[in-house]
């Protein structure tokens, strides 16, 4: 599209290039949006504030035109439909309005309001869309909810079929998808985009003569090969090695005591979901979760993935040989030996003799440790002939050195005070990062960190310091 | 409040936008489709609910203009086709002043069951309300006329641009 220079200054103002996008990217013009319009923002407001980047990304030259013409563009189709996806969704998810509305920390008569399309700042409809995982930039925009459909619907087959997913759960989960899908977007746009090192899906789930665990066993290899972490070395850090060097997106959240973790693929983006609750407290099985989800996410093709895939931790604590279930079965054999290869571990338990020191060494939790090790001698040494320390003892903690390394929970100590677990991570320095390139506005990186602007850029320090490879 | 004493208060501004083409200045006028909003009821407009399917095409522009003599409340539906032609094939504000000055601005919705009732909004980017109170006062100049009347209100960033419940 081709827009004369003149038009161009008058939709953004003083700025370089001669693309719109070009455009967009060098303005300094800030836009705000209410539940029905956009217009060019002047002075204080009680509307969302978008840089000219975010803007143009979320609504298109048309309507930043709009507002240089006319004054402003009506975004809203109708009336209502400022409410019908909210309600759509949520009714989707099976989640009924107190859980909504406490998640949101708005009232019940606000999510009801805003359902009915009723006159309410534009932040509290943004507030609802994302606990419901919707894109807030169209609420109100679009008719039908949009993003993380499927695994809305998933999300309710999910509680149907097994019942233990309560409605915080699903809530939970729903509004993960949204910080999934919104982090993906972000990290395209700053081009931290994911290097998967030549690992494709691998559809072979194997046979009776060579079962599914042992495909998980080379995949693991192929792996370790493509990243370049030889048999022998532990891996000092699954959270690094996910985020950093494959580029997969990491989430942490509270999910009770029954999961483990999950994957979810939203707007084409792979997430891993680790819980923070339950047994992934222990940093070993933390690990064994994240190698595990990865296994899936890097493996498993779409169809497997169902775009949204909860573990439990009764699946993740059995040896992978009695798991029927060979999608299972092969993610369990990929996360310990990605963790500790048979060969090494085995090397390594002969030479030291200490299973303790073994575990300490490769960070794979005792009894899988075992396993590994009596796998890898062929049954010559037995689980029960391998003593471990206990774990309250000076001499696990001595070989104990990776609860640091795979600190998930920053949140006590988050420049961002109260910040809730899903956004405390890497999702916030992106936020911080982009609003820096203007790619959104301070005001938006606050919402989504749920703070001030004024306390978003005083935490900017502080997060990068958490997270400097997000500004590498 | 009369029209006069509004217009005391917030005296006739010109346009906040530039004309984008010399057809959005022409004045037009009662041959054109230009209605003077004078006491209820409104018979003349088409008539719409401001949330209904019909609501595009009845939707009416009006300014407090003092393009006339005496100050006058011109109207005119948005989507009238006039000759020759607009550019933009939509009525803008400024046509109903030529491009002056005006008080204040917006759309309006003759009730389709009662030519008393009018649904008013400040939606006008050139001579659209600064304030909530402002438009509070514009929508007051209709009631003063006869009119029961319903204010859009005020939408986080200016004039509300739906008509919905509070």
């Amino acid at each position: 599209m081709s827009v004369d220079p003149a038009t161009l200054e008058r939709v953004f103002g003083p700025s370089e290039g001669t693309t719109i996008e070009a455009r967009a990217r060098s303005s300094e013009r800030l836009f705000a949006r209410g539940l029905d319009q956009l217009v060019q923002a002047s002075g204080p407001t009680s509307g969302r504030l978008l840089t000219a980047r975010e803007a143009l990304e979320a609504y298109g030259f048309d309507k930043l035109l709009e507002v240089a013409n006319e004054g402003s563009a009506l975004l809203a189709p109708s009336a209502d439909a400022a409410g019908l996806p909210l309600s759509t969704r949520r009714k989707q998810l099976g989640l009924d309005e107190r859980t909504v509305a406490a998640r949101a920390h708005v009232t019940v008569e606000e999510v009801q309001a805003c359902e009915a399309s009723r006159r309410l700042p534009l932040r509290t409809y943004e507030k609802i869309g994302r606990e419901i995982g919707l894109d807030e930039r169209f609420v109100a925009v679009k008719r039908l909810p949009t993003i993380n459909e499927r695994i809305a619907l998933r999300l309710r087959n999910l509680g149907d079929e097994v019942g233990a997913l309560g409605q915080a759960t699903v809530a939970t989960l729903a509004e993960v998808a949204w910080v999934a899908a919104t982090q993906g977007r972000i990290a395209d746009q700053l081009g931290l985009v994911l290097d998967r090192h030549g690992l494709e899906p691998n559809s072979n789930f194997g046979t009776s003569d060579y079962p599914a665990y042992r495909w998980g066993y080379l995949l693991a290899q192929e792996t370790r090969r493509a990243i370049g972490r030889p048999a022998g070395e532990p891996i000092a850090s699954m959270r690094e090695l996910i985020e950093e060097t494959i580029g997969i997106i990491l989430i942490q959240c509270d999910l009770g005591d029954q999961i483990a973790g999950a994957t979810i693929e939203s707007q084409n983006h792979r997430s891993i979901v680790v819980n923070l609750s339950g047994a992934n407290r222990s940093v070993y099985v933390r690990r064994t979760t994240m190698a595990h989800e990865l296994g899936h996410l890097l493996f498993d093709p779409v169809q497997e993935l169902s775009t949204l895939r909860v573990d439990d931790y009764g699946e993740l604590e059995r040896p992978h040989e009695e798991i029927a279930d060979a999608v299972e079965q092969r993610a369990n054999a990929f996360a310990v030996e990605l963790l500790a290869p048979q060969e090494a571990i085995l090397a390594h338990y002969e030479k030291s003799g200490d299973i303790t020191e073994t575990v300490g060494y490769f960070g794979l939790g005792p009894t899988p440790s075992k396993h590994q090790i009596r796998n890898a001698s062929s049954g010559r040494i037995t689980p029960a002939s391998m003593r471990v320390a206990r774990s309250d003892s000076e001499e696990w903690r001595k070989y104990s050195s990776f609860e640091g390394a795979e600190s998930l929970a920053v949140i006590d100590f988050h420049p961002i005070p109260g910040i809730r677990p899903s956004r405390a991570g890497r999702f916030g320095a992106l936020a911080i990062r982009a609003a820096q390139e203007r790619i959104i506005s301070w005001d938006t990186a606050a919402s989504w960190l749920e703070t001030t602007e004024e306390g978003a850029k005083k935490a900017a320090d502080g997060i990068r310091e958490l997270f400097p490879s997000v500004w590498k | 409040m009369t029209l006069q004493e509004f217009m005391a208060q917030y005296p006739p501004k010109v346009p906040k936008k530039p004309h984008a083409n010399d057809d959005e200045i022409r004045l037009l006028g009662s041959s054109d489709g230009v209605i003077l909003v004078g006491p209820a009821p409104l018979e003349t407009a088409r008539k719409a609910h401001p949330n209904s399917k019909d609501a595009d095409l009845a939707r009416q522009l009006w300014v407090f203009s003092v393009a006339e003599s005496a100050p006058s409340i011109p109207s005119i539906a948005e989507r009238t086709v006039v000759v020759p032609p607009l550019q933009s094939g939509k009525v803008k504000h400024s046509n109903l002043t030529g491009g002056g000055k005006a008080s204040c601005g917006g759309e309006l919705w003759v009730d389709p069951a009662n030519a008393r009732k009018l649904y008013v909004n400040g939606a006008s980017g050139r001579y659209g309300p600064d304030s909530e109170k402002e438009l509070a006062d514009a929508v007051a100049v209709f009631s003063g006329l006869g009119f029961e009347t319903v204010n859009f209100g005020w939408d986080d960033v200016g004039p509300a641009r739906f008509l919905r419940e509070r």
